[in-house]
């Protein structure tokens, strides 16, 4: 009894006296908040720099949590209006979100004028720097820029043996990389070998976070289509539009050469298919390519090529992803905050990120001979820069995401009928709107 | 001397009644502080519009000072229009359907399981502890990791069970989590192997109970091994294991990690459970008003369940 | 005549003999079934992630252990390990807060659900089994409901991210089971046990700690483990309400298996392996009492 006794208050006392909350001493500390990749990483050791920039005034501090976590903890300290990071990388699509919980800062003084802004490439302008209010203000400042690429099995497609082949199944050459999304399908098709276990094309077709409705997206979007239309801001009649379900009857039909389980594919499928040799071609991100060229986590790593995805036959479309960063209302450092992101973008600091592999929204990097040669595909990144496009920060983005997960993925993988999915998701698109506009 | 010692305890020990308060008052008033808050807080705003992106709700206002910079919000009231929306939306009863397959398959496979493992357990061997305890240790991982865990073992092109299915019985690669039959039953296959240990160890708990004499005396009168089972070993042991089906029954409705963990709900919407839909409505989409009314009407769903169940299990344990 | 009961008696004793091996093969294959995934995860936490996702699942490959130093933060160079918030996220940290706030629920649940229960278990009252079903449904609300309202409440009282305010929180969860299995435990004493011990001039309370107690340690037991396995593996508040300082080990576990390319599964599988062995080691040295029952060879009707 007596040794239980002491056990609980040794115990009880042991947590009390660790107690509470942190007390602020000392320095500064910005907080930062991005999740654990590459990218974020890179984050990281540069903003590790800037105690001794400030002369150990300020000091940034980075936390990086999974990429699940990061999302879950952001959106409950919006949810509950409170401050625990000081800026805060957000995805793209979550600034609709942000700027309507009055969470975020309005950054129009604080960073609109400064040098570094001009440096930003004028495609990605918009959705990075972009205003869900429509007033023009400046809500964000880019991190990370992300597009979609194309990753091929070069040594297969320059292969003469199967060059000859192709074009004499097809009736042209081998295109490589792949120059329409009717190529893809043909390439699919033509390496589609499953006894041998070799298939054709793989993307993400499936439910989790938003994987569908990007991949889906830049082939709607090359076919001459679109989700909705942002002005109107009306859905209905767009993502159920003849072309809409041209596009998606397209989309389905490259499925026919994906490896099996392609109904539940996000990041991990895709980049392992092709890391493992499964597959002669995926459209992934950008940031989350580098482990295929990395010998200790691809089979493939020197046989692969990045390239800007295909085009359609109306239109070439890319789509974007990428971070941006905010500071957030509630901190009382937004001054500093403001200065931190300054001094990131100052050249030097780019640069490290950029070398630990970061890609940042920044011209003079992004054009650079030195960027492309510290990863393969950060050339194709850049030349995707013409083509990208992102939609929907507004702030019911989320409520639209979950109902385009559902039944794009319901259209694709054939549980219901293409049209009926895509009325479908128009309707309840168009309430989801109309909901929060009107 | 000891007399006296005995009597001044007496005297000085705590009465009756006093026992029952202090006892009991520490509870109810922890689970009355932390949980009264939130029903409340829900209650309120289901009958709103509330999005809690959208600004600070205060349920009552000026009782805390605000921080600067944090936006106040006064939700819209609109009646009962967010329990209709639930109610009449067309996929709220697929959801409930498949969430009741899910109850009804996984509690009733992990119950036979617990049970017989705990007969076939009831007996001394070499080496019991150590292969109770690892039996137990599917139940000791978290949640999370065991959904994503076994999504990479289901997974067609590299898990290690279709390998194993092919390689050694020929069968093709079932893509479990890729199809809308099996993607469901994916589920229960992992959260049948996490929690039935949890109904093993009760059974076995209330099994180990059981006096020898009783077998005894049984087996002088030459009674039939299905008779001590049904009249000694299972009457016995029920009690202990209804109340493990009871909380088994009331998380498994919850069922959220392992599920969200393995397919998110998908393929399309297949295999989503009520808490998964709950989870994206009420905190992906941020449509706090609506999911209160949603989580108010599971919750009395459950309730009314509950007490039927609960009311059928205690009248099979009076039997 | 005695060669046929020579005979008899020799095949009962082969039946019976056939009926334990049966015995031990259908406890081999269970064994299996259970352990192979764990044992799968041991297989892939030493693994490269090249190995992981192989179409061909090896069994005989070179092992690393790369996963596991990287875990505990012993590993050399990487990314991971860079850009942590300070020491909130390293092994020995997380780990102890973890075993701390374990314990100490575990503690508290106890102690509380073992009053209430025994008060509602040998008090007659009013609406007992009312209140019974009322404290049974606090634990049927999925817990992303109240999340938003705890976190404002916690917010506005204090208790974010405090180690007072995770006590309370990881309590009240496990509250329900805790006086639901002790009250089954209580019911299954009869009274008459502390009718003996206070007619010998106990107190009630004192024959409740002396006598009663005692004999419900299988109740403890069992409702020690799950309330502290609920604790060990609590995912979602623990990343909502542990905001910098209380960071425990689910979350971290997360952290740290997250690389340049996505989860590394290796970590994952041997930083969760590394998780349960110290509630495996409680379970094992507490089994015996949960296995033993009322033994003192009560008649139950």
């Amino acid at each position: 009894m007596v040794v239980l006794a002491v056990m609980v208050l040794g115990t009880f006392s042991i947590g009390f006296a660790k107690g509470g909350k942190d007390k602020d001493e000392g320095p500064i500390t910005l907080r930062l908040l991005y999740f654990q990749w590459a990218p974020g990483n890179a984050l990281a050791k540069t903003a590790a720099g800037y105690e001794a920039f400030t002369g150990g005034k300020v000091k940034a501090e980075t936390e990086l949590p999974g990429f699940n976590e990061w999302y879950a903890k952001w959106l409950s300290s919006i949810q509950a209006q409170e401050y625990v990071w000081d800026i805060i990388v957000i995805d793209s699509q979550w600034l609709g979100m942000a700027v309507d919980a009055d969470s975020a800062v309005d950054l129009t003084s604080l960073i609109g004028n400064k040098p570094f802004v001009k440096q930003i490439p004028p495609t990605m302008k918009p959705y990075y720097m972009g205003d869900p209010t429509d007033s023009g203000k400046i809500w964000s400042v880019p991190l990370e820029a992300d597009a979609e690429l194309m990753i091929y099995r070069q040594d297969l497609f320059e292969d003469p043996a199967n060059m000859k082949a192709f074009k004499a199944k097809y009736g042209y050459d081998l295109p490589s990389p792949p120059d329409t999304w009717y190529n893809v399908r043909d390439i699919a098709e033509f390496f589609y070998d499953p006894e041998n276990e070799f298939y054709g094309y793989i993307n993400k077709y499936g439910v989790p976070y938003d994987v569908i409705t990007w991949d889906f997206n830049q082939v709607l979007w090359s076919f001459g289509g679109a989700f909705w239309d942002r002005e109107t801001k009306t859905a209905e009649g767009y993502i159920n539009s003849p072309i809409a379900v041209e596009a998606m009857e397209f989309y389905k039909s490259l499925s026919e050469f994906a490896p099996p389980g392609w109904q539940n594919a996000a990041f991990e499928e895709t980049v392992q298919s092709m890391s493992q040799g499964l597959v002669a071609m995926a459209v992934e991100w950008s940031s989350f390519a580098p482990s295929i060229t990395d010998p200790e986590h691809s089979k493939v790593h020197d046989k692969v090529g990045f390239a800007v995805p295909p085009r359609g036959p109306k239109a070439h479309y890319v789509s974007l992803g990428g971070q941006p960063m905010t500071i957030s209302a509630y901190s009382p450092y937004q001054q500093e905050a403001a200065d931190f992101i300054e001094w990131f973008y100052e050249s030097e600091q780019i640069w490290t990120f950029a070398e630990n592999h970061g890609h940042p929204a920044y011209m003079d990097v992004l054009s650079s001979q030195r960027f492309w040669d510290i990863l393969p595909q950060n050339k194709a990144l850049y030349e995707a820069l013409p083509y990208v496009r992102d939609i929907w920060n507004i702030p019911v983005y989320n409520e639209l995401l979950q109902a385009s997960q559902e039944l794009l993925n319901s259209a694709v993988t054939g549980s219901k009928p293409i049209k009926e999915a895509l009325d479908e998701l128009a309707a309840k698109s168009q309430s989801i709107l109309d909901g929060f506009y009107k | 001397m000891g007399e006296t010692t005995k009597r001044k305890k007496t005297r000085r020990g705590i009465t009756d009644k006093q026992l029952k308060y202090l006892f009991l008052m520490p509870c109810i008033v922890l689970l009355v502080f932390l949980i009264l808050y939130p029903l409340i807080w829900s209650a309120y705003l289901s009958f709103t519009d509330y999005r809690a992106v959208q600004g600070r709700f205060r349920l009552f206002p000026g009782l805390v000072k605000e921080k600067p910079g944090v936006k106040q919000i006064k939700p819209n009231a609109v009646g009962f229009k967010n329990y209709k929306d639930v109610l009449r939306d067309e996929y709220i009863w697929k959801h409930y359907r498949t969430t009741g397959k899910f109850v009804i398959f996984s509690v009733l496979v992990q119950s036979i399981i617990g049970l017989g493992l705990a007969l076939l357990f009831n007996r001394e061997f070499k080496g019991k502890g150590i292969i109770t305890t690892l039996i137990l240790a599917p139940m000791m991982l978290s949640p999370v990791v065991v959904g994503m865990f076994w999504r990479y073992m289901l997974e067609p092109n590299w898990g290690v069970i279709d390998y194993a299915l092919n390689t050694f019985f020929g069968l093709p690669r079932i893509e479990w989590l890729a199809h809308e039959k099996t993607a469901l039953f994916g589920i229960i296959i992992a959260d049948t192997w996490m929690w039935s240990p949890f109904m093993f160890l009760f059974c076995l708990a209330g099994v180990s109970a059981i006096p020898k004499y009783l077998y005894e005396a049984a087996e002088v009168n030459k009674a039939s091994g299905w008779f001590m089972f049904s009249h000694i070993t299972f009457p016995l042991m029920w009690p202990l294991m209804m109340i493990a089906m009871i909380f088994r029954t009331m998380d498994a409705f919850k069922l959220f990690d392992i599920g969200w963990g393995m397919t998110q709900g998908g393929p399309g919407f297949s295999s989503q459970t009520v808490s998964m839909l709950l989870y994206r409505d009420a905190f992906l989409s941020s449509k706090t008003g609506v999911s209160c009314a949603f989580a108010y009407i599971l919750l009395i769903l459950i309730v009314a369940l509950s007490n039927i169940y609960i009311k059928y299990l205690l009248k099979a344990r009076a039997r | 005549m005695k060669l046929d009961r020579t005979i008899r008696r020799k095949r009962k004793k082969g039946i019976k003999v056939l009926g334990t091996v049966i015995i031990f093969i259908v406890i081999a294959i269970v064994f299996v079934t259970y352990v192979f995934p764990i044992f799968w995860m041991g297989v892939t936490s030493l693994k490269t992630k090249v190995q992981i996702f192989d179409p061909v699942p090896k069994i005989f490959f070179k092992p690393t252990m790369n996963n596991y130093k990287t875990f505990i933060g012993t590993a050399e160079g990487g990314e991971v390990g860079a850009g942590r918030a300070g020491a909130a996220t390293s092994f020995i940290a997380a780990m102890g807060r973890s075993i701390l706030m374990t314990t100490s629920v575990t503690l508290l649940s106890l102690l509380l659900g073992t009053m209430a229960a025994y008060v509602l278990s040998r008090y007659r009252m009013p609406g007992k089994d009312d209140l019974m079903f009322v404290i049974l449904s606090t634990r049927m609300l999925p817990p992303i409901v109240v999340l938003v309202p705890i976190s404002l409440l916690f917010t506005n009282i204090g208790l974010k991210d405090t180690y007072i305010g995770f006590l309370l929180l990881y309590t009240m969860f496990n509250m329900a089971f805790s006086v639901w299995i002790m009250k089954s435990f209580f019911d299954d004493v009869p009274f008459s046990f502390e009718e003996a011990a206070m007619c010998d001039g106990y107190t009630r309370l004192r024959a409740f700690l002396k006598v009663v107690l005692p004999m419900v340690k299988p109740g403890l037991a069992a409702t020690a483990i799950f309330c502290g396995i609920l604790v060990w593996n609590e995912f979602l508040f623990a990343i909502v309400i542990g905001t910098r300082k209380w960071v425990f080990m689910p979350p971290t576990i997360f952290t740290m298996s997250y690389g340049a390319e996505g989860i590394i599964w290796g970590v994952l599988a041997a930083s969760s392996l590394i998780y349960i062995v110290p509630v495996l080691v409680f379970v094992y040295l507490v089994r015996k009492n949960l296995l033993r029952g009322i033994t003192f060879g009560v008649i139950r009707g």
